[in-house]
């Protein structure tokens, strides 16, 4: 009898939890359903349409937008410049952060002090830090008035060389040396990013395990090269992705320091998405950039997502 | 020998560490210098400091933008709090069907380029008279950030032990005042970091301010950028200008130090 009404009890509160529950949720989805996923699908209609001036024309076009994507200089440069800077830029990423996070690791004076400082610039919007690289690259201005004792004066994103060009469609596909000037500068804002995350790491491999590699004779070199570098390959993977996703989608830095650049050397899908939908009005090209830039870093993120989400399990 | 190493070490990263804060230091520096100052060589480190570049920027209407920031970056920090901490709180605490798979799709949400919705956005603003308004942004920031703020609030509510909430349910508060009374006070300094984060999330946005605003509702990026292009490389002003727009930042971080590093390391996974 008590544990009937018990039972009972325990129901209408969970019912009365439940409807709570949805009440505090349901907002949240149906905004992103509509803001999301109806927008996407309604970006996708236009990427299909031939509407490319300022007055509305929803014909169907079928894929013609995105075949002379793929046939136009411009695109395929930017294709190109994602491939290089996507790269380089998770390389510098990575080698920074576990570099600088490996140091501080040793138990350093002022640990929190250095910590804070490198993740400072992740606070900063891509607009100041283009507006700050900009000029500390600039060849005339910048680190080259220090560099030029040493007899070396780069360009930095002002040069338009492909360093191991070949022809490739419209262009040539190679490394567009301006691409490297960008990736400092990204790379000095997310650095913080990745080392957090190493720091994080680190802490979780046990002192036991440096203490059993020491015993059979390692140097402290082997046992990162061995022991605590491998342990942190699960964290590797996360870096690389979200910074994988960063470099898909990256506008506003390029906007700020460099633009498209001479022959597109430094031009992204976002840049051009944005000048040909809104300095252009060419809405059903923008549309069918937005849509292959959604494909591509769905396909790098939902994967991601899902494994961490079976993870928490 | 031991010693030595480590600091070897110390010097090493506080050598590193300077050169990491070099560039904002010097957009600091170079804020105060004259323009022909700002471009000597080599750079002049003893000058007379001047706010001179402060006022010209300041009559060039920097104050304008700089409040149009502050009000969308506050007031869509507020709706994204209301909307996203009460989701949050369900998804961590109350009995939902498919937490993990709504979470799952509400975060995904967060990683897409926003170009994939855009024009779309932009065509509906235009419609409702609200291309270039304040309130298109607010909106805009707030939907921006409530996936991060249900993701982040989500593991704060997770910490929170399950026999509290049973407590006060056994006292005979409803789920409501639970979440009210006890809930959300153990979870402050959690709830701090999260609005930081939207907040500095807000603050810099760049890609809808720059697509979406002109002239009357243009925040801070959106001034710096066009400046940058329609005045050509005035790098005082620049400074000044760029100088203007991370103070917030820092005056805010120095505040609120741990909270601010923590929403960061969190939340910038979901930036």
């Amino acid at each position: 009898m008590e544990l009937a009404e018990h039972k009972k009890r325990n129901r209408r509160k969970m019912t009365k939890d439940h409807w709570t529950a949805v009440a505090f949720l349901i907002p949240s989805v149906i905004l992103i359903l509509i803001f999301v996923y109806g927008f996407i699908a309604w970006t996708g209609y236009v990427s299909v349409s031939n509407w490319s001036t300022l007055v509305p024309d929803f014909s169907f076009a079928g894929l013609q937008n995105y075949i002379s994507l793929f046939q136009d200089y411009r695109f395929q440069s930017d294709l190109r410049n994602t491939i290089f800077f996507t790269i380089f830029f998770i390389g510098l990423v990575i080698v920074m952060g576990l570099g600088l996070g490996i140091l501080i690791d040793q138990k350093l004076k002022g640990e929190s002090l250095f910590r804070n400082i490198f993740l400072f610039p992740m606070a900063l919007s891509f607009i100041v830090t283009g507006v700050v690289w900009q000029w500390l690259l600039n060849p005339s201005t910048g680190f080259n008035q220090f560099l030029k004792f040493f007899g070396i004066t780069p360009k930095w994103y002002t040069d338009t060389n492909i360093l191991a060009g070949f022809e490739w469609g419209q262009i040539e596909f190679g490394v567009p040396v301006a691409i490297i000037a960008v990736v400092i500068a990204a790379a000095w804002q997310m650095t913080g990013f990745s080392l957090a995350m190493y720091l994080a790491g680190l802490r979780g491999v046990p002192d036991e395990l440096r203490e059993a590699a020491r015993m059979d004779g390692a140097s402290e070199f082997q046992i990162y090269r061995k022991v605590v570098i491998p342990m942190l390959m699960p964290i590797t993977v996360s870096v690389i992705i979200i910074m994988a996703h960063m470099s898909l989608k990256i506008f506003d830095l390029i906007y700020a320091m460099t633009g498209s650049g001479a022959n597109f050397v430094t031009d992204v899908p976002a840049v051009y998405m944005y000048e040909t939908t809104f300095k252009g009005n060419n809405y059903a090209n923008g549309a069918a950039i937005a849509i292959i830039m959604l494909l591509v870093v769905a396909v790098f993120i939902v994967p991601y997502l899902w494994n961490s989400r079976k993870g928490d399990h | 020998m031991k010693k030595i190493t480590s600091g070897g070490l110390t010097l090493l990263t506080y050598v590193i560490a300077i050169l990491f804060f070099f560039p904002i230091l010097w957009i600091f520096i170079t804020g105060f210098k004259t323009e022909s100052e700002a471009i000597n060589i080599p750079p002049s480190l003893f000058f007379k400091p001047s706010l001179e570049n402060f006022q010209i920027v300041w009559e060039a209407g920097i104050g304008g933008f700089f409040a149009n920031s502050v009000f969308v970056t506050l007031a869509s920090t507020v709706i994204a709090l209301l909307l996203g901490v009460p989701a949050a709180y369900a998804l961590a605490l109350l009995k939902v069907k498919h937490k993990d798979d709504i979470l799952f799709w509400i975060i995904s949400t967060r990683f897409l380029p926003i170009a994939g919705i855009i024009i779309p956005l932009y065509l509906l603003f235009k419609n409702v008279n609200l291309l270039d308004s304040l309130l298109a942004l607010i909106l805009l920031y707030a939907g921006m950030n409530i996936p991060l703020i249900i993701w982040m609030m989500r593991s704060f509510f997770n910490d929170v032990s399950f026999e509290i909430i049973e407590a006060t349910q056994v006292d005979g508060a409803s789920g409501l005042q639970a979440f009210f009374q006890v809930v959300l006070l153990l979870v402050r300094p959690g709830l701090v970091s999260t609005a930081l984060l939207s907040m500095v999330f807000a603050w810099n946005e760049f890609f809808f301010a720059v697509s979406l605003s002109y002239t009357n509702a243009a925040t801070l990026p959106v001034y710096m950028a066009s400046y940058m292009t329609q005045e050509g490389l005035f790098w005082a002003k620049m400074s000044a200008a760029a100088s203007i727009s991370i103070l917030p930042v820092i005056i805010l971080g120095w505040f609120t130090q741990r909270q601010l590093v923590r929403g960061l390391t969190m939340g910038a996974v979901k930036g």
